[in-house]
């Protein structure tokens, strides 16, 4: 009825942007203090991106077949960083609930928050950069 | 603020309207792989007849599959060498057909070769060159030579032992980048290039 193997390709777009978009706000917000809804769609943004990269991180584990040869190697580089991806939003969210809860948002603790975006930022580009890499450089025929 | 962007917008006119230079290089080896997958086609299939002569059905199909699947490969470079603006020059295959087993032993120093060397180093040269096209092309079918390596070591172990009977009598040809598998182990999709199973050529 409808091929598994597309929900992979059709849900990781959603981390990318939602988790870069999100940092990008938070990133703003240092400069722009008065505008508080910045951070806070940074943090809204954050809880999203991570929902979607569970959904998307289950779709690559239970709805894409296994490669081998160059684009193995290469599926398990992206499979690395999708780990390292998902770990540190899901550790990044934590953190910033955590601080929300207990009224920790304006100390020094925000620095640490901020740290973690960061690197999910940077991890959820590299899994996507050889994501694409193994779609256009081994998949797409000549 | 508006002179600047006229300025950004002059600088890339400019830039996007360099020339970009000719990959010299790799044009080179797309000619000398479409000369090594066309010879190695036509060998194969002369060792795949030469194989049935002898009794070696199981070894013959091998050929057969392996023919089939150095012809793709041979289609993916010229197709890249055309995109080149390039024409590959007339030749004519030329090798030699001897005993079954010298055929396999023949096959095998060729494809360890194809492995070892000459694909390495056309692959980078490709990536040196900027040439996405041909990295491709020349990293499927190096992948593809390594797993006819192993199917020719092991036709080989088995003609030694006269055990040939035992080699797989099917063979699965991926018609994209020439992925070859024995029938019974293929997998749903390639595992090169995710071409699903029902597009295999069955050997």
């Amino acid at each position: 009825m409808f091929d598994t193997s597309h929900f992979h390709p059709m849900l990781v777009h959603f981390p990318i942007a939602l988790v870069i978009f999100g940092f990008l706000a938070e990133l703003a917000s240092l400069f722009f203090k008065k505008e508080a809804c910045l951070s806070r769609a940074g943090f809204y943004l954050l809880l999203l991106g991570t929902l979607s990269a569970l959904t998307a991180w289950s779709t690559g584990i239970f709805f894409t077949s296994e490669m081998s040869g160059s684009a193995g190697e290469i599926k398990e580089t992206h499979e690395i960083f999708a780990w390292l991806t998902l770990g540190s939003l899901i550790v990044a969210s934590v953190f910033r609930i955590l601080l929300q809860l207990r009224n920790k948002e304006s100390t020094n603790l925000k620095w640490v928050a901020f740290a973690l975006y960061a690197l999910a930022a940077i991890f959820v580009g590299i899994t996507g950069f050889y994501g694409g890499t193994l779609v256009y450089s081994y998949m797409m025929p000549l | 603020m508006r002179n600047i962007l006229l300025l950004a917008f002059i600088s890339l006119l400019a830039f996007t309207g360099c020339k970009q230079t000719t990959p010299v290089k790799t044009i080179e080896n797309l000619k000398a792989g479409i000369k090594g997958e066309t010879t190695a086609s036509a060998k194969y299939n002369a060792f795949a007849q030469k194989a049935r002569e002898e009794g070696n059905d199981t070894i013959a199909k091998l050929f057969d599959a392996a023919s089939k699947s150095e012809s793709i490969h041979a289609a993916n470079h010229t197709k890249v060498l055309e995109e080149l603006g390039e024409k590959m020059d007339v030749f004519t295959p030329e090798f030699e057909v001897k005993t079954t087993a010298e055929n396999l032993q023949a096959a095998i120093d060729g494809e360890s070769y194809e492995v070892a060397t000459m694909y390495p180093q056309f692959i980078a040269d490709a990536q040196a060159e900027k040439v996405e096209k041909a990295v491709k092309s020349f990293t499927w079918a190096m992948d593809t030579e390594k797993k006819h390596l192993q199917f020719y070591t092991k036709a080989l172990e088995a003609l030694k032992l006269a055990s040939e009977k035992t080699l797989s009598f099917e063979y699965a040809v991926c018609p994209v980048c020439g992925n070859t598998y024995e029938k019974a182990s293929m997998d749903e999709n390639c595992a090169f290039c995710q071409t699903p199973k029902d597009k295999y050529i069955i050997i």
